[in-house]
């Protein structure tokens, strides 16, 4: 029914990501998750601080996206520009089984599709 | 600019989710009291007070009894012109959220309120 | 469908929350009316809110338009093609007005923020009545998770209790400073445009129906902004008379003896051309 949760399914079919999340950048609001997202909530905040800090500190530009790597995994944080304030497409990959650039290219073709 | 007429048009604003300004103006145009801030008063006194006239004139012609109200309803908001009396209006502007039950609650009293202060004119 | 108002009395019902849980047990489709400061509907289908419209956040409808995302003219095309109004959403996506996944992201944006408007504020009454259309693109939400985002929402806001019912009811205004180059630089733009919209006049509430975003995000932005010192509460005293025929512009930061002499009152206006309204900067 929900096609937020259809979109969201079909990202875990990429090899190596055990779940995603759908948040507002703003709000904090779960639009939408799947898999194993442990970790969703806390990308909020981090991207806020990346994005309020980074602009503080002279950046310029807008965020896209805020990597975290712990020795088994990546928190990766894809902020989603659109109308309206960003959302956050938040996802939890694999170290063992893939690398972070094809897992940040595969995020990216899937989010294109989230929203459509 | 009286000031308590100006105070009850800005407890308007407060009394009622989704009022933005309002004008209170002459029936032939003229502005007595503003709580404006993007609109123009006296732009939007003339409008209403020929709106009115106008809107008298159509409830007439439709049979459609006393003319109680004008509204003009946009995509993301309203402008709201009723009668206060015969010789003065009263416009209010509001967004697309207003809050509808409060204002019919609200403009009976206040039309009312308006009134005994210009009566005071003469 | 038999199901009405007065089939079954909902006698657990002693507050919103409590009526919402009883319609989830009963897997009811209704709408809930809500009378208050601000009063609201709320849909619910098969026991789940789909949707909630209130005077206090803004709608689905609102949103759209307001953004500039559909057209008034999209936007007519496609009520007058289904008149009932229970396939808006539907149209909608089928029209490639609105990505499906956007209007469902809309759609429940819409929702929290009218929950957590309709939780600042104590309801006068409630009924149940028949279910009516409403704009919805969403699978319907449980009222305990509702609950859990508006208590969230609240949390996030302030410390001590009615603190956010008081922020939602100030009047902001910006700091003169923050007009100035280089202390609003570095925000980022969501930020500027709440800023640019704190003329003492409106609330969170206003601002949000003026840029077409939710009422908490636009507070979570004034929190953020007051905390900052870029905005203050707009407080109408007494004493600073003058001020009530000031028309927004920010004056002098402090009533000092220099402030009125340098206050105008009205625009600038020149005989001869005074009838055309001054241009909205955003229209």
């Amino acid at each position: 029914m929900s096609s937020l949760d259809t979109a969201l399914d079909r990202v875990l079919t990429a090899p190596g990501i055990s779940g995603a999340m759908l948040l507002d950048a703003v709000t904090g609001l779960t639009y939408a998750e799947s898999g194993e997202v442990s970790g969703g909530r806390d990308s909020c905040e981090i991207a806020e601080i990346a994005r309020t800090r980074l602009n503080r500190a002279g950046a310029s530009g807008e965020l896209e996206s805020v990597v975290v790597t712990t020795s088994t995994r990546h928190l990766v944080t894809l902020q989603l520009a659109r109308r309206g304030d960003p959302l956050l497409l938040c996802a939890t990959v694999d170290r063992e089984r893939t690398n972070l650039t094809w897992a940040l290219r595969e995020l990216h073709r899937h989010a294109d599709e989230l929203l459509a | 600019m009286s000031d308590p007429v100006t105070d009850l048009l800005i407890a308007l604003r407060d009394n009622v989710m989704g009022v933005t300004e309002s004008t209170l103006a002459t029936s032939d145009g003229l502005v007595v009291a503003s709580d404006a801030n993007k609109t123009h008063p006296e732009s939007m006194a003339a409008l209403a007070a020929a709106g009115l006239a106008l809107g008298n004139r159509l409830a007439d012609h439709g049979g459609a009894g006393h003319l109680r109200e004008i509204t003009a309803r946009g995509s993301t908001g309203h402008v709201i012109v009723t009668a206060v009396g015969d010789r003065a209006l009263l416009a209010v502007v509001a967004d697309d959220g207003l809050d509808e039950a409060a204002f019919r609650r609200e403009i009976p009293a206040l039309t009312a309120e308006l009134r005994r202060h210009l009566d005071k004119d003469v | 469908m038999t199901q009405s108002g007065t089939e079954e009395p909902l006698a657990d019902s002693r507050n919103v929350p409590a009526l919402l849980s009883a319609l989830r047990d009963r897997a009811r489709s209704c709408t809930v009316l809500v009378t208050g400061t601000p009063g609201g509907s709320i849909h619910v289908r098969d026991g789940l809110v789909v949707a909630m419209e209130t005077p206090g956040a803004p709608g689905i409808e609102g949103l759209l338009l307001r953004s500039g995302r559909i057209s008034e003219e999209a936007w007519s095309a496609v009520r007058a093609s289904d008149t009932t109004h229970e396939h808006l959403a539907a149209e909608l996506v089928a029209r490639g007005l609105v990505g499906a996944g956007e209007l469902e992201v809309i759609s429940l944006g819409a929702l929290f923020d009218a929950a957590f408007a309709l939780s600042l504020a104590v309801p006068d009454s409630w009924e149940v009545a028949d279910p009516v259309p409403a704009l919805h693109r969403n699978a319907g939400v449980t009222p305990e998770r509702l609950l859990d985002e508006v208590s969230r929402r609240i949390n996030l806001l302030a410390g001590e209790p009615g603190s956010v019912a008081a922020l939602a009811r100030t009047r902001v205004r910006s700091v003169s400073a923050a007009g100035l180059p280089g202390t609003a630089a570095g925000l980022p733009a969501r930020h500027q445009e709440v800023l640019a919209h704190a003329d003492g006049r409106g609330t969170a509430r206003d601002i949000a129906f003026a840029l077409g975003r939710g009422l908490f995000a636009v507070m979570m932005d004034l929190r953020h902004l007051l905390d900052r010192g870029l905005v203050q509460p707009h407080l109408p005293s007494a004493e600073n008379r003058p001020s009530t025929a000031a028309r927004g512009a920010p004056s002098a930061p402090l009533a000092g003896a220099s402030a009125a002499p340098r206050s105008v009152p009205l625009p600038r206006r020149e005989p001869g051309r005074n009838s055309a309204p001054e241009l909205r900067p955003h229209d």
